[in-house]
């Protein structure tokens, strides 16, 4: 068969670069891409003009040093199959393809279709650390590992760090693409990283208790282009924010609701609506380092930080409403209004739990409509239900949500 | 196949050299096959070589090392005249096609099964292809560039050398053992013909600048399992 090739050149990086056409004449089917590249290079040292250069190491399909862009899909047409194991036997006779390095600004040019891929090597770096003094290795059956995280560690495991899917990545940043809407990132793309997040450290840290790490795993070793920079931060930012934030703590929902329900019942044993208000102010407070509480630890368990990107959001949803809640209730007070407090509890806090859960698993955001729901009929039903309905609100609603989000995602 | 020493914490006797994969002999001894060879490379990688290493960085004071050491600058000008000398040729022939005949005398001519003729032939062979490589090779660019051909160019001299060391080792070894036959020592029903009175030692090669290789042994000695022809009967 005869393959006509439209072949990047490009002397180095910083120098422009054309598209040449090259004729490839009695190409086996049973060749691979990069054999046929290098035959081409044969003809070409022989013309005496430079070969293309193109990275290549095992040609095996797991080392993860070969791969570029042909028709515009990185490692070309066959699913899960790099460059070197793409054979031609895949191509039509007399078939044009355009070869191209990796479209990611990311990965500069070197030369023709070879890129500096050191940008993705520092993200896996800054996702794994060492810690010392190791001593002896610690046993692994004695460590549990959620199913859940070991699976995903082992898919990411698989990862061979060959930076086609940052060239792939359908979101615009590199390439722009008109109209290229924004999607999430699959976790088994960019996962290099993911893997070193989800199991390393949480083996070190539990196995090994004191231990310090030589380098965290946040620290950028190598001080980069700012360019390159601001953009492995959008891809670590999008990765965070593909994974739902998590750290929405089910047995602290539990707990919240066990000190409303009990704060119900000595609320309503108040004589006046003075003592009334002050339980349940108290048992706000409660509440909320309760909630602190057991979001942060639930965040450390999953090795996610409470300070992420993630969790910022859910704080910055679940607040306003909160600090709106607060002001209301002491207005009202001193309008002696006190009646009209429980439905704007309960409307508010469903307001922000709804708007934090944007950003977290769906039942959370479905507890806060519950809650808007509750409120509502708190504020259209007689002020002497008031009472109970906090305690069905914060107490029934919350342990009820507390329960199924402690059985689905765990703590 | 493997079989370089190293520690329990996959150390060679170099201080900071670690060994794994296949190139030690920590779990198979010197020889292994196909799968076990892969499953010595994940099992060091992923599960000792993240302790060890990380606890000798974390444990030993490194010292500075500047590159004013004579051994320094011996070795970069021997590459530095190495890369002048391949960039100057301006051949006719590609490193490829040197790669290709080299490959292809090695193959038909001490492969699997191997005899002392063909051996001969080969260790004859080599170094009048390596004269014909380094007079006639075409290295196209400049050593001031990315150059793969530059590149590949300095791995296929090395070759020729390591080509003719494993021809010089297969004809010193005068007998069938591990996983390669010389057609000279087998049974009538073609099994392996062990020499286990001549050969049962290791065996490593010494470099010498511009001269034939030297070979050292050491005595095996086997006390409770010995070594018998292998038999798949």
């Amino acid at each position: 068969m005869t393959i006509y090739l439209h072949v990047w050149r490009q002397a180095k990086a910083g120098v422009p670069g054309r598209m040449v056409r090259y004729e490839v004449k009695d190409v086996s089917h049973h060749m691979s891409f990069l054999e046929l590249l290098d035959v081409l290079n044969e003809e070409l040292t022989n013309k005496g003009e430079d070969p293309i250069a193109f990275d290549h190491d095992c040609r095996e399909g797991i080392c993860g040093m070969c791969g570029f862009m042909v028709n515009g899909v990185a490692h070309g047409p066959m699913p899960r199959t790099t460059l070197c194991q793409l054979h031609m036997r895949h191509f039509k006779d007399d078939a044009d393809l355009y070869l191209e390095p990796w479209r990611a600004r990311a990965f500069s040019v070197i030369r023709d279709l070879v890129v500096d891929r050191g940008a993705l090597d520092r993200i896996i770096a800054a996702g794994g650390f060492v810690s010392v003094p190791t001593g002896s290795a610690p046993d692994g059956n004695a460590i549990p590992v959620p199913k859940g995280n070991a699976e995903r560690a082992m898919d990411a495991a698989a990862c061979i760090g060959c930076g086609a899917c940052e060239a792939a990545c359908p979101i615009p940043k590199g390439h722009s693409k008109p109209g290229g809407g924004r999607k999430r990132l699959p976790l088994s793309q960019l996962c290099a990283s993911k893997y070193l997040t989800i199991l390393p450290g949480w083996l070190y840290d539990r196995g090994m208790g004191s231990v310090k790490p030589i380098r965290s795993g946040s620290s950028e070793p190598v001080a980069m282009h700012a360019h390159a920079m601001d953009h492995l931060r959008y891809i670590r930012e999008t990765m965070e924010g593909a994974a739902s934030f998590t750290a929405v703590p089910g047995f602290g929902g539990i707990a919240m609701g066990a000190t409303a329900l009990f704060a119900a019942l000595v609320a309503a044993g108040q004589p006046t609506l003075d003592r009334w208000l002050a339980v349940w102010v108290v048992e706000g407070f409660l509440a909320l380092v309760i909630g602190v509480f057991a979001m942060a630890r639930k965040a450390r368990s999953v090795n996610v930080s409470l300070f992420s990107r993630p969790g910022q959001k859910f704080a910055l949803g679940l607040s306003p409403p909160m600090l709106a809640a607060a002001l209301l209730t002491v207005v009202l007070y001193r309008q002696n209004q006190v009646a009209l407090l429980p439905g704007i509890w309960l409307l508010l806090y469903g307001v922000g739990v709804m708007a934090a859960g944007t950003f977290s698993v769906k039942v959370v955001p479905a507890m806060g409509f519950c809650f808007m729901l509750l409120g509502a009929a708190a504020l259209l039903s007689p002020a002497g239900w008031g009472n109970w309905l906090l305690a069905a609100g914060f107490g029934g609603l919350q342990t009820l949500f507390g329960i199924i989000i402690a059985r689905r995602y765990g703590g | 196949m493997g079989g370089l020493w190293v520690d329990y914490r996959l150390m060679s006797t170099i201080p900071g050299l670690f060994i794994i994969g296949e190139a030690n002999f920590s779990d198979h001894g010197a020889n292994r096959l196909g799968a076990s060879a892969l499953m010595q490379g994940l099992a060091d990688g992923y599960f000792i070589t993240p302790y060890t290493v990380g606890d000798y960085l974390g444990s030993t004071k490194l010292e500075k090392v500047s590159s004013d050491h004579p051994a320094c600058h011996e070795a970069t000008n021997k590459v530095t005249g190495m890369t002048r000398r391949l960039l100057a040729a301006k051949g006719k022939r590609t490193v490829d096609s040197f790669h290709r005949e080299l490959g292809k005398l090695l193959w038909e001519n001490c492969g699997m099964a191997r005899n002392a003729k063909d051996i001969e032939h080969a260790l004859a062979k080599i170094p009048e292809l390596r004269e014909e490589y380094w007079r006639d090779v075409n290295v196209l660019g400049t050593n001031e560039e990315f150059n793969q051909c530059l590149e590949r160019a300095g791995r296929v001299a090395d070759f020729f050398e390591l080509a003719e060391l494993i021809c010089l080792d297969a004809l010193a070894r005068d007998e069938s053992c591990g996983c390669h036959l010389r057609e000279e020592h087998q049974t009538p029903d073609g099994e392996a013909l062990r020499d286990d009175a001549n050969f049962c030692h290791t065996a490593v090669w010494e470099y010498q600048s511009g001269r034939r290789p030297e070979r050292h042994t050491e005595p095996l000695q086997f006390t409770n399992v010995l070594p018998a022809q292998r038999s798949y009967k």
